[in-house]
C-alpha cells in the first residue's frame, strides 16, 4: 500500500502490514508461522457458528453475509464459506489477499476478497468478524467504530484478541514468541493488548451491546485449544449485537 | 446406499479403500454429517451382504460393544449371537497354576463379549446399507493413488478416476494403498499358523476363556453359546498341515487331552480354518490426504484379541477428527486432523503391539530362563492386584468413555 493511502486511513499500521506480509506465502502451511491459527481455527469457527446460530435463531450459516476484517490468507473465510455463508474477506496486506484468492479458487470456493482497509468498504453485513487483529491496528477505538459501521442493524460483531495480563505476557509473548517459537518474534506488542473491559467499552461507544465473552484455553499436554467461559486472562472472544434501531 | 455399476459420480469427500470391518465402521461413523463417502471393494456386493463363516470368533471389549451399538451394528445381531467372557484363565505349560481374571473384580457384568467375525462383517454392512450418503463401488480395485495439497485421486481398474478430499486405506495387512502412498511398514512373520474351529463339548465352560501356553503350541478355548467353544491353536507352520489332515475324532481327542478335559468331551463341528501369522505396524498412520485404518495400520497377533477392537477404536478416533473438522467447515483432508489421529492412535496401539509381541515371544520360548520368567510373571500377576487390575481394565477397556 502507498503511504498516501496509509495517511488517509485511521486503522492500518504500516509496520504491522510489513511484518505479516513477510510470511504471507506461508498462510496455508500448517507447520509454518501461522500454525497456532490453524490449531485455533476449529475452536473459533465453532464459537462463531454457535454465536451466529444463537443470535439469528437459525440452524446453519446459509444466506448469512459475513465480512472478515483482517482475513489474512483466508483461514476463517474458507471454513465459513464451506458452511454456507456468503463470505467477504478484507485485508490491507496485498500479498495475503493474493494468497487467499488463489487458495479459495484452488478449493472451488466462492469468496469475495478485498484489498482494502475496513474504512474503505462500502457495504453492510449480517456479521462482521475481526479476529486476532485489533491488537495490530493503529487506533483500536476507531477500528471498532469502523467495524461496527459495517454491521447491518440487528447484526453481530465478533472480535477476538489477547488480554493485557501478566499471564498473557508470559503465554502470548514470552512462551509463544521466544520459547515455543510458535509465531515470529515481534508479532505482538503486549502494550497493545486490550482488556475485555476496554473492548466492551469501545463497543458500547460504537452503540453495540456486548452479548458474550468467552475465553480460549490452551492445554499444552493435548496441544489443543478449548473454549472456557471463565478463563479470559489470555485469549478471548467477544460478541456484540447492533440494535435494530 | 447407492450401488453403482456404471460410475457417474466421481467426486467424493471421502473414499474408503476396503469394505472390511474397519472401513465399514469408519464409513458408518462419518455418515450423516453432510459428507459424501465412497467405498471401493474388490468383492461383490452379495459377498458383503452374506459373508461366509471364517472360523474366527472375535472378543469384544466394552468400548467396542458400545461403539458398535452406536453405529447400529447390534440392530443386526441377535442376543443369541453374543456370548460373554466372564472369567479368563492363563495357564503355563502343564503347571496347574493359572493367572485368573474375574468380571466381579472389574465390577462389570462381563470381561468381554464374543461375536463371530461373520456376524461383525454382516452387521457392519447391513448398517452401512441404510445410509444414503455412502456409495459402494464393489468388484473394483485401486490401480493408482496420488494426493497433493488440493486433493487426492483414486484410479480404479475400470479406468474411472475418483477425486476426494480424504482417502482412507482400510485394505488389510498387505495394504496396497499403504504401498502406493509410500508408507513404510514393519512386517513380522512368526513362521507360525493359527488354526481356528468351533467344537461341541459336554461339560460347562462357565463363561471362561482359557489361554494355555504349551511351549511350542498355544491353545485358546473361548466360550460360545449353545454348548460350543471356539478353539484357537497356534503352532509352527510346518506342523499345521499335519493337524489339518488329522481325523476329526483324533483331533478332538488330542485337544481334549491338551485341555485336560476342562469342558468335558469335545467334538469338532466343522472343518478348521488356517491363518498364517503375520503382524505389521505402519511407520506412520497418515500421508497427505490419506489415513491408514484397521489392519493396514496395525495388524495384531491374535493372542490378546486386540485386532478388531483396535481397528474399531481407530475408526472411531479418525471419524471424530473428521466430524470435528467438517462441523467447523475445515478441510477434512488437511494434515491437522490426520496428525491428531496418528498421534492418538499410536499412543493406544504401540504399547499393546509391542507388549503383545513380547508376551508371545516369552510364552513360546522353550529355553529355561523364559520358562522361569513366565512362571514368575504368572505368580506375580496373581499376587499383585494393581498389575492384574491394569490387565483387566485393558482387557475390558471399561475405563475409556
Amino acid at each position: 500500500m502507498s503511504s498516501t493511502q496509509a495517511a488517509k486511513n485511521t486503522t492500518v499500521n504500516d509496520a504491522e502490514i510489513i511484518h505479516f506480509s513477510r510470511d504471507s506465502h506461508q498462510w496455508w502451511d500448517e507447520d509454518g508461522p501461522f500454525a497456532p491459527l490453524h490449531r485455533l481455527n476449529p475452536v473459533r469457527i465453532g464459537y462463531i457458528r454457535d454465536q451466529i446460530e444463537a443470535h439469528f435463531s437459525c440452524s446453519d450459516l446459509h444466506d448469512k453475509s459475513i465480512l472478515d476484517v483482517g482475513c489474512g490468507g483466508g483461514l476463517v473465510c474458507e471454513p465459513l464459506s464451506r458452511l454456507g455463508a456468503q463470505m467477504t474477506g478484507a485485508d490491507a496486506d496485498t500479498q495475503a489477499i493474493d494468497v487467499a484468492k488463489a487458495h479459495s479458487q484452488q478449493g472451488g470456493l466462492d469468496i469475495t476478497y478485498l484489498n482494502q482497509p475496513v474504512e474503505d468498504i462500502d457495504a453492510q453485513y449480517d456479521v462482521v468478524l475481526a479476529l486476532e487483529i485489533i491488537e495490530h491496528v493503529e487506533n483500536p477505538q476507531a477500528f471498532v467504530q469502523e467495524c461496527a459501521a459495517r454491521v447491518k442493524p440487528g447484526g453481530l460483531l465478533i472480535m477476538s484478541t489477547l488480554n493485557r495480563t501478566v499471564k498473557s505476557f508470559l503465554g502470548g509473548i514470552v512462551a509463544a514468541e521466544y520459547i515455543l517459537r510458535w509465531v515470529p518474534q515481534g508479532t505482538h506488542d503486549w502494550k497493545k493488548f486490550i482488556k475485555p473491559s476496554e473492548l466492551t467499552r469501545m463497543m458500547r461507544a460504537a452503540d453495540l451491546d456486548a452479548s458474550d465473552l468467552t475465553g480460549l484455553h490452551y492445554d499444552p499436554i493435548s496441544a489443543q485449544f478449548t473454549l472456557r467461559r471463565n478463563t479470559i486472562d489470555v485469549n478471548y472472544l467477544l460478541s456484540a449485537s447492533k440494535p435494530l434501531r | 446406499m447407492y450401488c453403482m455399476k456404471k460410475q457417474d459420480q466421481t467426486t467424493f469427500d471421502i473414499v474408503v479403500i476396503g469394505g472390511g470391518p474397519a472401513g465399514l465402521a469408519f464409513a458408518k461413523a462419518v455418515s450423516g454429517q453432510g459428507l459424501s463417502i465412497a467405498i471401493v471393494e474388490p468383492a461383490p456386493r452379495a459377498v458383503l451382504e452374506k459373508p461366509s463363516y471364517d472360523g474366527r470368533e472375535i472378543a469384544l471389549t466394552h468400548f467396542s460393544k458400545k461403539t458398535m451399538s452406536e453405529l447400529g451394528f447390534f440392530d443386526h445381531i441377535t442376543a443369541d449371537q453374543v456370548s460373554m467372557i466372564k472369567k479368563a484363565h492363563v495357564v503355563n505349560g502343564d503347571s496347574p497354576y493359572a493367572l485368573k481374571f474375574d468380571h466381579r473384580e472389574a465390577g462389570e457384568e462381563t470381561l468381554g463379549y464374543m461375536v463371530s467375525n461373520q456376524n461383525i462383517r454382516r452387521s457392519s454392512f447391513a448398517a452401512v446399507q441404510g445410509a444414503d450418503d455412502i456409495t459402494l463401488l464393489d468388484e473394483r480395485r485401486v490401480d493408482d493413488l496420488t494426493s497433493d495439497a488440493s486433493g487426492a485421486r483414486v484410479t480404479l481398474d475400470d479406468g474411472q478416476v475418483l477425486s476426494a478430499r480424504l482417502v482412507v486405506g482400510a485394505d488389510g495387512r498387505f495394504s496396497q494403498s499403504r504401498r502406493k502412498m509410500g508408507i513404510a511398514c514393519d512386517m513380522l512373520e512368526w513362521g507360525r499358523t493359527c488354526l481356528v474351529g468351533v467344537m461341541e463339548h459336554d461339560g460347562a465352560h462357565d463363561d471362561t476363556a482359557y489361554e494355555c501356553f504349551h511351549y511350542d503350541r498355544t491353545l485358546a478355548v473361548l466360550p460360545l453359546n449353545n454348548g460350543l467353544v471356539s478353539v484357537v491353536i497356534t503352532l509352527p507352520s510346518e506342523e499345521a498341515q499335519d493337524v489339518l489332515d488329522m481325523d476329526p475324532a483324533a483331533f478332538a481327542a488330542d485337544i481334549e487331552a491338551r485341555f485336560e478335559g476342562r469342558v468335558g468331551a469335545m467334538r469338532l463341528t466343522q472343518k478348521l480354518h488356517a491363518y498364517p501369522l503375520v503382524c505389521n505396524y505402519a511407520k506412520s498412520f497418515y500421508a497427505p490426504r490419506f489415513a491408514l485404518l484397521g489392519d493396514a495400520a496395525v495388524g495384531m497377533h491374535p493372542v490378546t484379541a486386540h485386532g478388531y477392537n483396535l481397528g474399531l477404536r481407530g475408526a472411531h478416533t479418525l471419524a471424530q477428527e473428521v466430524i470435528q473438522m467438517a462441523r467447523t467447515g475445515g478441510d477434512i483432508g488437511s494434515s491437522l486432523p490426520l496428525r491428531h489421529y496418528n498421534r492418538a492412535h499410536n499412543i493406544i496401539c504401540k504399547p499393546i503391539y509391542l507388549g503383545t509381541n513380547t508376551v508371545v515371544k516369552l510364552y513360546t520360548d522353550q529355553r529355561k530362563p523364559a520358562k522361569i520368567a513366565r512362571k514368575t510373571l504368572l505368580h506375580l500377576g496373581n499376587v499383585l492386584k494393581p498389575a492384574r487390575d491394569m490387565i483387566t481394565r485393558q482387557l475390558t477397556e471399561s475405563h475409556v468413555a
